[in-house]
């Protein structure tokens, strides 16, 4: 069976979707399954040898839901493409699935960042000279108080005294070991062996999407290990209004709404931890410190906090302050000596996340004459600038879910055949996917370079308009030609393959995709100027262009210059930062100051809000052409 | 008549000096403006409107094309009026509570004002209080909403029903309109009319307008 045929049995009554999902086959959705983005189409065909298949009879399906017929046009209904999210099906057929879900992207962590390891969790292990004790508890008595000689203000954690490993008797004279576990300044756990074992600490990067996490050696503060894995919450939902809206008892959610997406993401979190522990070989106990970040939502879904107030004016958090807390009190199976924190949030829209960028880019001590701008690109944009003299800004800006290839025709998140660059040059179109798949869609890096791509050869005027055939400039080759066409009402641009609907591969871009590139970019750059306004700045005075996030790791200055995302800036002056929410996240992992460093982040930042300001509608429409 | 043809490129390409200019030149010359506004400014209006419908124009050359008719309507709007040409009808018009965005509620209102609509626009994050009190001060019949967060979208129902239940809002026509609803969902909430884009927000407009008159 190829890869994306799916069989599987849809009980009476069930979409293809929950059906797909129940048997471990997930297909992908853009919109969380609500009829509105396309991603889950699939081609239903009547059983029949592969090539002769004929498009499923009518009668095993219900008809076309009015989501189906605004999402597929009338050649791809006849043909048999159904969204899965709508179709419900009452006999056996196949199903070609071109998108099931991808499996989540690699986001790097930069492990060479700079750091003194000090940090908040140690384990280590000690030597006592064992004086023939016989009563149980009498060396680990001894163990604390010799502690506490060495460092005064030492607490004992009151669980501990009801986990106390029973000692090995400590016999006369000889060197008994023992592994003690310190955290914030309180024993937390003592084991009454040598440990060989390394000490763990975890970061956990929770996206609305996608889970990242990553295990560092406590004591070198080296990766020892990475995992990744779906939000489970998707399927309340792709985007966060959905969630927030998923999880108020109020609205769709019923009473215990929160509570479900919260078990949701914890038990996520557990299953990455588990992952983790298990590449390493690790046990549970072993992991003794835990950073988490992830954007506000998340944020409070994971704590089991109400999210009711993000989706409305002013879209304000509950709690802002950062988050201690044991693990194990939020569901994950870990012992009650594992401590975590949650980093700040900055604002209902600037989350932990940004956090831990401005902690990695040290964008709270920007050295130089310059400022940084640092983007994380995603649905929502967060915005942070550091200006020299210590002072740190940031806001938040809408792009909607173009960046990610999101209700693109055909769009896909960046897995295997995954169109992720073009170049047009002369006059010929080349294209790079994914692990060099044979193309099945777009992504969002695809997608600019598609859109930078067409500007350069004219194929797009500076408008966004995509230009007729006939009225493209005398000499432009014939190839670019004869891949322009229109069909559904709208121009379009054949990347690769054709056009014809039952093939399901061909790759092209239609006009409504270079609006929805044009509304993002505009929230970007209308974003990044009222911020720059509001700090008194220009663009001179901003240096270094970071972008941070999986996104921003695979872009190309070029590209995004020519787009217009950003004003003009040298490309060499635009770098990739990876996953910077993770790579200072680990910062705090490994060293106190950095931890406490995060908290004056939240205190010193100056957030800039940019709903109600009248300003942004002129600077939102004045960036929507492209740089001529 | 080219100076139609005129005027209508005018409002295609959003030249709102050229538009000004053109319209006195033809009032000057002894057009009537209902002429004007029939046969020069509104098929421009036509043809960028169809042009948004197919993504061929955007919000820019939409939002220009708009400003440059409301200018012209400035000069044309007391002549209509003196020629006994009525406002097609008052629109309150509001974005929901808890939701700061207004663009496109913008682009919706200049769009009715410049197909004759008289507008009362109440901004951002209005309730139900503020739809009902507007409706009352301004006698208007006509109402739209805008959401564009699925969160305020889902409170409009119930500010729908707030309003139909007030003495003044008996019989209100209601639009709804924001990117994310549909028909199936404005129908659910008990709304008249909906819209997906700024242009054909007008025809609807227009349709209550009708529906009003024969009850
Ligand atoms: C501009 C914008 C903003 C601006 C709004 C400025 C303003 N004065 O309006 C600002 C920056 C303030 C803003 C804020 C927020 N935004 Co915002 N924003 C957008 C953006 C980029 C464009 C919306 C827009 O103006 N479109 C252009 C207009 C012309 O289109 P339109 O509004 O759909 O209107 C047309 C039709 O719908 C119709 N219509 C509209 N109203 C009506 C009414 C009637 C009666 C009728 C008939 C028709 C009609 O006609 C219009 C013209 O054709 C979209 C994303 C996108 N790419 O679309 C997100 C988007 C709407 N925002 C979103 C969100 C979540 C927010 C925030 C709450 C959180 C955030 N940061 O992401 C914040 C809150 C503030 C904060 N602290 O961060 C989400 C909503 C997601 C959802 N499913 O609910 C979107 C979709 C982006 C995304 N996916 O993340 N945003
Ligand atoms: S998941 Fe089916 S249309 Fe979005």
């Amino acid at each position: 069976m190829e890869k994306s045929e799916l069989r599987v049995r849809v009980p009476a009554g069930t979409t293809l979707l929950e059906a797909a999902r129940a048997e471990g086959y997930p297909i992908g959705t853009d919109c969380g399954g609500f009829g509105k983005c396309r991603r889950c189409r699939s081609l239903l065909l009547a059983p029949g040898r592969r090539g002769e298949a004929a498009p499923a009879p009518p009668s095993w399906l219900d008809p076309p839901t009015p989501a189906e017929q605004r999402q597929l046009s009338q050649e791809e209904r006849d043909a048999g493409w159904r969204l899965a999210c709508q179709v419900r099906v009452k006999g056996g057929l196949t199903a070609f699935v071109p998108f099931p879900e991808d499996r989540p992207a690699r986001k790097s962590i930069d492990t060479q960042l700079p750091v003194r390891i000090k940090p908040w969790a140690e384990r280590s292990t000690i030597w006592l000279r064992g004086k023939g004790e016989k009563e149980e508890g009498v060396l680990v008595e001894r163990t604390l108080s010799a502690l506490r000689r060495r460092r005064p203000g030492l607490r004992i954690d009151e669980s501990l005294a009801l986990r106390l490993p029973s000692p090995r008797q400590g016999a006369e004279g000889r060197d008994v070991p023992l592994t003690v576990t310190i955290t914030n300044g309180c024993v937390v756990d003592l084991e009454c062996e040598k440990s060989e074992r390394k000490a763990y600490g975890a970061v956990i990067d929770i996206g609305t999407t996608n889970l990242c996490g990553y295990l560092i050696d406590m004591a070198t503060g080296a990766l020892a290990a990475e995992s990744a894995r779906p939000n489970t919450q998707r399927e309340w939902g792709a985007d966060l209004m959905t969630r927030v809206l998923a999880a108020s008892p109020a609205e769709r959610g019923g009473k215990d709404a929160l509570a479900r997406l919260s078990r949701a993401v914890r038990r996520d979190v557990d299953e990455v931890l588990t992952d983790l522990l298990r590449r390493v070989r690790a046990k549970r106990r072993h992991l003794i410190a835990l950073i988490f970040v992830g954007n506000s939502v998340m944020h409070h879904l994971f704590l089991g906090l109400p999210v009711e107030s993000f989706g409305f004016a002013p879209y304000a958090p509950l709690r802002k302050e950062g988050v201690a807390f044991r693990p194990a009190e939020k569901g994950i199976r870990l012992p009650p000596s594992s401590r975590a924190h949650f980093f700040p949030l900055l604002a209902g829209f600037v989350g932990a996340d940004a956090v831990g960028v401005a902690l990695a880019l040290n964008l709270d001590r920007t050295k130089g004459d310059r400022a940084i701008l640092a983007l994380d690109l995603g649905t929502n944009v967060e915005i942070l600038l550091g200006i020299p003299g210590e002072s740190l800004w940031c806001a938040s800006t809408p792009a909607g879910p173009a960046f990610e290839a999101g209700e693109i025709r055909c769009g896909m998140t960046s897995g295997p055949g995954a169109v992720c660059e073009v170049d047009v040059r002369d006059g010929e179109i080349t294209l790079r996917t994914i692990e060099d798949a044979p193309p099945r869609g777009i992504c969002g890096t695809g997608l600019i370079d598609a859109a930078a791509g067409l500007l350069e050869c004219g194929v797009i005027d500076p408008t966004g308009r995509m230009r007729g055939a006939e009225e493209l400039p005398a000499g432009t080759p014939e190839d670019i030609r004869r891949r322009i066409f229109e069909t559904g009402g709208s121009r379009k641009f054949m990347l690769w393959g054709d056009a014809s609907p039952l093939s399901a591969n061909g790759v092209y871009l239609d006009q409504w995709d270079v609006r929805k590139l044009q509304a993002a970019k505009a929230a970007v750059r209308a974003g990044v100027g009222l911020l720059l306004a509001e700090a008194g700045l220009g663009w001179g005075d901003v240096g270094d262009v970071c972008l941070a996030g999986a996104f921003g790791t695979s872009l190309r200055p070029e590209k995004i210059l020519r787009i217009g995302l950003i004003p003009e800036k040298p490309p060499e002056h635009i770098r990739s930062v990876g996953n910077a929410a993770a790579s200072g996240a680990r910062l705090a992992l490994l060293s106190r100051t950095e931890l406490k460093r995060a908290g004056e982040i939240q205190e010193r930042v100056q957030y800039v809000e940019l709903a109600g300001r009248p300003e942004f509608e002129k600077a939102f429409i004045e960036a929507i052409p492209f740089p001529a | 008549m080219p100076r139609d043809q005129e005027l209508a490129q005018g409002i295609i390409r959003g030249d709102r000096e050229s538009v000004v200019r053109l319209t006195r030149e033809e009032l000057d010359a002894g057009r009537e403006a209902v002429g004007i506004l029939n046969e020069g400014l509104i098929p421009g209006m036509d043809v960028l409107g169809e042009r948004f419908a197919r993504g061929e124009a955007f919000i820019p050359e939409l939002m220009a094309a708009a400003k440059a008719m409301n200018a012209a309507m400035e000069i044309l709007r007391p002549l209509l009026e003196a020629s006994g040409v009525e406002s097609l009808g008052k629109v309150v018009m509001g974005t929901v509570k808890g939701d700061m965005h207004d663009i496109g509620k913008n682009l919706v209102c200049m769009m009715l004002r410049g197909a004759g609509f008289e507008v009362i626009d109440l901004g951002v994050n209005a309730g139900a209080e503020r739809f009902i009190q507007a409706i009352e001060e301004s006698g208007a019949r006509l109402l739209g909403m805008s959401a564009l967060l699925t969160t305020t979208m889902s409170r409009m129902g119930g500010i729908i029903e707030e309003i139909r239940k007030s003495r003044a809002g008996a019989g209100v026509r209601i639009a709804v309109g924001g990117a994310p609803l549909d028909l199936a969902y404005a129908n659910k909430i008990g709304a008249d009319g909906y819209a997906k884009d700024a242009t054909v927000a007008v025809e609807c407009f227009k349709g209550l307008v009708a529906a009003l008159r024969t009850p």
